[in-house]
């Protein structure tokens, strides 16, 4: 039986060992939600192209997803035969739970082991994953839900990234099984150590971060497709208050789950299962208040008429019905406060807005929209407020 | 035959002074069915130079051939298929010894599950099946890993002070088994001891390290006959 049979083999015993570790699944959905939603979102609002905060985020999901994935093939962990007497066993003792993960590579020093050969089959498996992964963008660009450009820099991504990360792996496993671990192997490898585990705490915060946001999103482009024509200049500006409160509540969490991963902490498999489903939970939590901040509290500026909507108050003024106004410059937003005849006022900060594309072809900015909007309420004889003392 | 000629090896980055060497100009032959011991005190550098011989480490200078040709990492996989190699990790101590020996096995064709179930016996190891291998004692470690190393039928074993660990009876068990696979397999067994008496019925060469030189080699015989008129007595040179 010659070397690469006695390796597939053996690839296969170790996946089926490890049949359980499928972590990486999510991180690869995530991701890859995370380009296609970024780049739908992109798309209708600013005409294509995935912003690069998305795609770093994207960028981490994609590192996480395949440095699990080689896990799956290079990390032993305990049987499910073992688990339960043996973790007990070990949390009495004080051991920490990360020390029953072993590597590969220690195991097969005294063996027959053809590491080139092992990480060629691995090669093998993870172009078949991200192989599906980048047809999945493909396919999103050719039903428009992204541009081309925007899927072609995706792809490219996550071949790059998924590729270092497949590398670089089996160099550090092709010194330590090789026995050639000298200074600069160890200096290096403890770096990429830290900046795997300091990685995951920033990816993994600002990954629920972007993609509440950008769940959110699908309903802001549903709330504007419904409440707005597209073809009007029309910016809205929303609050979101309410989910900077969820973010900090969330960060504990996640800091725990990225701790986990990297087994800092002890592991017991009830109390990651019950983190990763909170995670869940409020990533869609978040993103229902961020979705519903811009469908339930929003001020629509269009070129001729505001419209406000709290809750189920909904209300279209014209600018004739603006008793008197204030717009002043804060650090890096518009303050506009509105006193309207029926007796309502309104306080708006333009920290967060969208605009349609026909906005922005129209104006250079929000200091040349509301120059032209102050210019249409004085045409109208509408007073301009005093500041507040 | 596994052969080492003129090997040299310091541990750290920097060449040491001359008595700063773990081994000096160390030349030995390891051959197909026979036994040959290497015996040192604590120190000496025996596992050093198992150490070499197996590959984990490379010598600062010297070879270290197989069958005539020098190991290299293109080669390496299959030396390492036919020479095996006892006293180092082995096995993942989170598994089973089942599943440990179920998934071992594949790298190696000649792997015979009957024989490995015998060693097993053999060893009064065989209800440890089902136990996680890090729950087992460091005697049954070491029972166990001799009764797979077997199992999977190699040409040469290396072992690492293999008796250390292990009762009385199992001693003359596995000096046993490694003299019937020396004699129907023509299997090479290379160990290192300080345990003299228990192996000197069935060792055939001997070399002795002290301080990382060879300071003797020989057949039994020929260094019992040398005057020293006991192994003590070579050790002590």
């Amino acid at each position: 039986m010659d070397d690469k049979k006695i390796m597939k083999d053996f690839i296969a015993r170790i996946g089926e060992l490890n049949k359980n570790k499928n972590l990486w699944i999510i991180f690869q959905i995530s991701g890859i939600a995370q380009l296609i939603i970024s780049g739908r979102h992109s798309l209708l609002v600013k005409g294509g192209g995935i912003p690069i905060p998305s795609l770093i985020v994207a960028g981490g999901l994609i590192f996480m997803s395949t440095v699990l994935y080689i896990q799956k093939y290079t990390v032993m962990s305990m049987g499910s035969f073992e688990k339960e007497r043996s973790q007990l066993l070990f949390l009495i003792a004080g051991r920490r739970m990360a020390d029953m993960q072993e590597k590969l590579s220690d195991i097969v020093k005294t063996h027959g082991f053809d590491l080139g050969i092992y990480y060629g089959y691995l090669l093998e498996k993870i172009l078949i994953v991200q192989g599906v992964s980048c047809s999945i963008v493909f396919i999103a660009a050719m039903i428009g839900s992204m541009d081309m450009k925007s899927a072609l820099v995706s792809v490219g991504m996550i071949a790059l990234i998924s590729l270092n990360v497949w590398y670089w792996k089996m160099l550090i496993s092709g010194a330590a099984a090789r026995h050639k671990k000298g200074l600069l192997y160890e200096i290096f490898y403890r770096i990429v150590i830290y900046i795997e585990i300091m990685g995951s705490f920033v990816l993994l915060f600002f990954f629920i971060n972007a993609l509440s946001v950008q769940l959110s999103s699908i309903i802001q482009v549903t709330v504007l497709k419904n409440i707005n024509n597209l073809n009007e200049p029309v910016k809205t500006i929303y609050h979101e208050g309410s989910a900077g409160i969820a973010d900090l509540l969330f960060s504990p969490i996640i800091t725990l789950l990225c701790a986990d991963i990297y087994g800092l902490f002890i592991k017991q498999d009830r109390v990651k299962n019950f983190l990763f489903a909170a995670l869940c939970v409020f990533t869609i939590v978040i993103a229902v208040m961020r979705g519903m901040t811009i469908s339930n509290e929003r001020v629509s500026f269009s070129e001729n008429s505001v419209s406000v909507k709290h809750d189920d108050d909904e209300k279209e003024y014209g600018l004739k019905d603006i008793k008197l106004y204030r717009i002043s410059l804060e650090k890096d937003y518009y303050h506009i406060h509105l006193e309207f005849n029926d007796g309502r006022i309104e306080e708006i900060y333009t920290v967060s807005s969208v605009e349609t594309d026909a906005w922005k072809e129209k104006y250079s900015g929000e200091t040349e929209y509301f120059n032209e909007f102050a210019q249409k309420l004085e045409a109208l004889g509408i007073k301009a407020g005093e500041e507040p003392s | 035959m596994i052969t080492a000629k003129n090997l040299n090896f310091n541990y750290g980055l920097f060449r040491p002074k001359e008595d700063g060497f773990a081994i000096k100009d160390v030349s030995l032959e390891i051959k197909p069915g026979f036994i040959s011991c290497l015996l040192g005190n604590n120190g000496a550098g025996k596992t050093t130079l198992l150490s070499l011989l197996y590959g984990f480490i490379n010598p600062k200078s010297g070879i270290v051939c197989y069958d005539g040709r020098p190991i290299d990492r293109k080669n390496i996989a299959s030396y390492h298929r036919d020479v095996a190699y006892c006293g180092e990790k082995w096995c993942a101590d989170g598994l089973t010894v089942e599943k440990n020996a179920e998934m071992l096995s594949t790298l190696y064709p000649a792997f015979s599950k009957e024989l490995f179930n015998k060693y097993m016996e053999i060893a009064q190891t065989d209800r440890t099946y089902d136990k996680t291998f890090g729950e087992l004692s460091t005697g049954q470690k070491v029972k166990v890993e001799i009764a797979f190393l077997l199992a999977r039928k190699p040409k040469f074993i290396l072992m690492d002070e293999p008796l250390a660990n292990v009762d009385p009876v199992f001693k003359t068990d596995i000096l046993e088994i490694l003299q019937n696979s020396v004699a129907e397999n023509g299997t090479g067994v290379f160990l290192s001891t300080h345990l003299l008496d228990e192996i000197t019925d069935i060792v055939d060469y001997i070399y002795v390290l002290k301080n990382g030189s060879l300071i003797k080699q020989g057949s039994r015989l020929e260094l019992l006959d040398d005057g020293h008129g006991s192994l003590k007595d070579i050790m002590s040179l």
